[in-house]
């Protein structure tokens, strides 16, 4: 997994994720990299644009993140994911704990409000 | 091991020392060394040949009775080393190797030769010279023979350079030689003229041949050179001799002997010619000696003498003409031959009877026929039996519409013997097939098993005639589109793509039939498509050597299948028989058998598409099955919806990660084996692993509650929720298995299965 590409708009960081794939070659490296990021900002957007294939394990690395913001009492949202993504974020009902955007701009909106 | 090279090796004519002795005193050309030593110890048996006279160009092989010891011929100063006990794969390559060396060597030596001879014109008078031309050095070792003297002396073009001398003289011979030849170089006094001599030479089969031999010599680069040029007297000697004997008092001669003048009349008739003319009568006997005034005049214009037959009286006789060009008059010399001539028949006629009866039993017996309901696929075969019979077999089994299997072999050994064990080991799939098929209630063997039950059933047989047989046993699935390939040192199946015109050569690494009891046959698969062409050979094709002792090889024969790849399958296979008769000449003493088969559909009405992959944990590897996967079902006609193909992949992969976590350990190394198959309402995916077994939780799975944020306990979930059905079972041969089953919607299953059949 190449590294994250990591934009600030406002108060919100926004991550995108390299992909192809988050699973289970490179679910703890981007752990890894996501640790100084969330200790950085309160609020975060994982950008799944290039994401084409993630797989249990890979939610388990959205949830542990997911976990981390919380506790810092900031928030995480996704946008953009594939149609690939998108199928499974439904049926782990990812939406129950994080709000899933079409877009970026939907995802920062939502901060704002 | 060691015969077989030794023959390989006398075969291109070269003196081989069986085992070096490091008593003697002068390096063989070929040294087989046992390495029972220890490597060092050698390391030094090379150095001491090395150091002796002609060391440096010795072929140094080493025989290691430990494989697994790998020694490298540098290690211990070389050229070869190879294990004492061989595959027959491993054999014929180190074999092809070894005949490259001493190719090598010989165009190395013949190279040192040209730059010595600066002579181009020399070179091209000799090589046209219809007389043997063979020139020594001082040692007595032949530097140079041109076309004429390897073809008297019965060797291949460019063989008897580098040859010592007495391998041209009668043994008998030879110390006269040693001592005259000594003599003159001391004192250069010769023992025998050197213009005109008659000598018997030495052919390489033996066989004594006078010759007629001038010599010369010469002195060039400081080094005294002797020529000999040399024609063969055979012809000439065997005419003047039977004058000799005829001639010997006519009057008491039981041959008829008749002397014509020059303008044909009749000036002599010995009492037998008197006798023979009374018996014939008057208008027989004129026409008979109208013949000889005929023959007669035309030897008294040559002035040498010839011979003639002639048919008289329901017998033959030779006639021997000799003139006497002064007193213009021929003396005819008649014999009888016929007696002769009919036994000469009979030995014919027996000689055909056996080249007969091979070539029955080469046809009847070994060639299998190609199946008349092969569909789906066109087969065209052929199998070339050389002058001596030998073990190469064939044959087809057809199973339905789906599966064709071809079987090619080669027991080794030549004639009869080898010949029938070729037939016994084709029956003997045959039967196996038949006894398996009944066995599994009529379902179609499994390559591997077939070949593992023939290899038990045939190797004591196989044993106790000290033979075996190297076989390629292959089986082309037209619904899978798959080749599996159980291939037992036989020469590898050339694969032909259609679709970018490139050759692949398939081969596995199963041992020959007859090696080692207990060993277990393993088949390997691959993919083919429509038109694809795959070509089965015998080694006789790709050993077949030209003159210059280069062999046809694997890459002339892709060239030639790609080149008439647009052919029918006979006409590829003529091809190639064309190719390799034309790359050989004449020289190719092996059998040749040759099967050309080319995929002309695929799919069978009915069947299912499937499709096979073999991998381990590694992450690319993961990564290519997924994206095969997502290709077989983009494949399938109509085509399953995107959001089907994701899940059923998704399903897949999870079950990957948990072999992988739990079967294996986490160890990424171990083997995997996916199969999917399509069918009318669904999609079945197993995956096997040869690792623990382990079993998902029965019943439906909870989600797990995501407020707890759990970071596992997803792969199951989604595995069980991708796709309608999961089944742990594990095989016949001991693999676990995980199948997935995803089922079509009804509107798209409903489109799917006109062509094909529902899950069972």
């Amino acid at each position: 997994m190449m590294p994250l590409v990591t934009e600030v708009i406002g108060d919100v960081a926004v991550v995108l994720l390299p992909g192809p794939t988050l699973d289970l070659q490179n679910f703890n490296t981007f752990k890894t990299a996501m640790l100084p990021v969330i200790a950085g900002h309160k609020d975060i957007v994982l950008d799944m644009r290039a994401v084409q294939f993630v797989d249990s394990s890979g939610v388990g690395a959205i949830l542990s993140c997911l976990r981390r913001v919380h506790e810092r009492q900031g928030e995480m949202r996704l946008c953009d994911p594939t149609r690939p993504v998108r199928a499974l974020l439904q049926l782990v009902r990812i939406h129950m704990v994080l709000d899933v955007c079409n877009t970026r701009d939907d995802a920062i909106a939502h901060f704002a409000a | 091991m060691r015969e077989r090279l030794t023959l390989e090796l006398e075969a291109h004519g070269w003196d081989v020392e069986h085992e070096f002795n490091p008593g003697i005193d002068v390096a063989p050309t070929i040294a087989f060394i046992s390495s029972t030593l220890e490597l060092s110890e050698t390391g030094a048996l090379v150095q001491l040949l090395r150091a002796m006279p002609g060391g440096v160009q010795t072929l140094v092989v080493v025989l290691c009775h430990n494989p697994a010891a790998g020694i490298v011929p540098a290690s211990c100063g070389a050229d070869e080393c190879v294990p004492s006990a061989l595959g027959s794969l491993a054999l014929d390559s180190t074999l092809a190797r070894m005949r490259r060396h001493v190719a090598e060597r010989r165009r190395a030596r013949e190279a040192e030769d040209r730059l010595r001879d600066s002579e181009a014109r020399y070179r091209l008078v000799t090589e046209t010279a219809s007389d043997a031309i063979v020139t020594i050095d001082d040692n007595d070792q032949i530097i140079f023979a041109n076309p004429a003297a390897d073809t008297m002396f019965g060797y291949a073009h460019g063989e008897l350079a580098g040859r010592p001398l007495s391998d041209l003289i009668p043994s008998r011979l030879q110390h006269a030689h040693s001592t005259g030849s000594a003599r003159y170089r001391k004192t250069g006094a010769r023992n025998i003229p050197w213009r005109g001599v008659e000598i018997p030479v030495r052919h390489r089969d033996g066989s004594e041949i006078p010759v007629e031999i001038s010599f010369g010599e010469m002195v060039q680069g400081g080094k005294r050179l002797f020529t000999g040029t040399m024609r063969d007297v055979t012809e000439r000697n065997r005419i003047l001799a039977e004058v000799q004997t005829l001639a010997n008092i006519p009057s008491e001669n039981p041959n008829p002997i008749l002397r014509l003048s020059a303008d044909g009349a009749l000036l002599y008739a010995n009492p037998a010619a008197r006798a023979a003319m009374e018996a014939a009568g008057p208008v027989e006997t004129e026409r008979v000696i109208d013949l000889m005034r005929h023959e007669g005049s035309l030897v008294l214009v040559s002035g040498t003498h010839s011979s003639f037959e002639i048919a008289t009286m329901g017998r033959l006789f030779t006639i021997s003409a000799a003139p006497n060009v002064d007193a213009q008059y021929v003396n005819l010399y008649a014999k009888d031959v016929t007696s002769m001539r009919r036994v000469e028949g009979e030995l014919a006629g027996a000689r055909a009877l056996e080249v007969a009866t091979g070539a029955r039993i080469h046809d009847t017996l070994l060639g299998g026929r190609i199946p008349y309901d092969a569909v789906g696929v066109s087969i065209a075969a052929e199998s070339t039996s050389s002058e001596q019979l030998g073990g190469d077999f064939y044959d087809f089994h057809q199973h339905g519409s789906q599966f064709t299997d071809v079987l090619i072999g080669d027991v080794m050994g030549k004639g009869v013997a080898a010949a029938l064990l070729g037939a016994a080991t084709r029956t003997q799939f045959a039967r196996t097939f038949s006894n398996l098929m009944t066995r599994d209630g009529g379902k179609v063997p499994p390559v591997a098993d077939v070949v593992t039950t023939v290899h038990r059933r045939l190797t004591p047989e196989l044993e106790s005639l000290e033979s075996f047989a190297t076989v390629c046993y292959a089986r082309l699935d037209l619904a899978r589109c798959q080749l599996t390939l159980v291939d037992c040192g036989h020469p590898p199946i050339l694969h032909l793509r259609a679709s970018t015109g490139t050759t692949q050569m398939l081969q596995g690494t199963n041992l020959p039939l007859g090696f080692d009891s207990r060993h277990e046959y393993s088949a390997a698969d691959y993919r083919f498509e429509r038109g694809d062409i795959f070509v089965f050979y015998s080694d006789g094709v790709t050993e077949a050597a030209n003159e210059a002792g280069e062999l046809f090889g694997a890459a002339r024969l892709a060239a030639v299948v790609v080149e008439a790849a647009q052919l029918s399958v006979d006409g590829i296979l003529a091809a190639v028989n064309d190719a390799v008769q034309v790359f050989a000449g004449c020289t190719s003493h092996d059998d040749r058998t040759c099967v050309v088969v080319r995929v002309e559909r695929v799919g069978v009405q009915g069947r299912i598409p499937s499709r096979m992959i073999r991998l381990t944990g590694q992450p690319s590897q993961i990564d290519a099955a997924r994206r095969s996967i997502r290709d077989f079902c983009g494949d399938l006609r109509p085509a399953p919806s995107d959001e089907f193909i994701d899940a059923l992949v998704l399903a897949i992969y999870e079950a990957l990660a948990n072999v992988v976590t739990h079967g294996y350990g986490g160890h990424t190394d171990q083997p995997l084996w996916i199969e999917v198959d399509a069918f009318a309402d669904a999609v079945s995916a197993r995956i096997y692993h040869a690792g623990s077994g382990f079993k998902g939780p029965v019943g439906p799975l909870s989600i797990p509650d995501l407020a707890t944020y759990p970071e596992h306990g997803f792969g199951l979930f989604l595995m069980a929720t991708s796709v309608d059905s999961v089944r742990y079972t594990h095989d016949q041969i001991g693999r676990q298995c995980i199948q997935l089953i995803k089922r079509f919607a009804s509107d798209f299953a409903s489109r799917l299965s006109s062509t094909l059949p529902s899950l069972p």
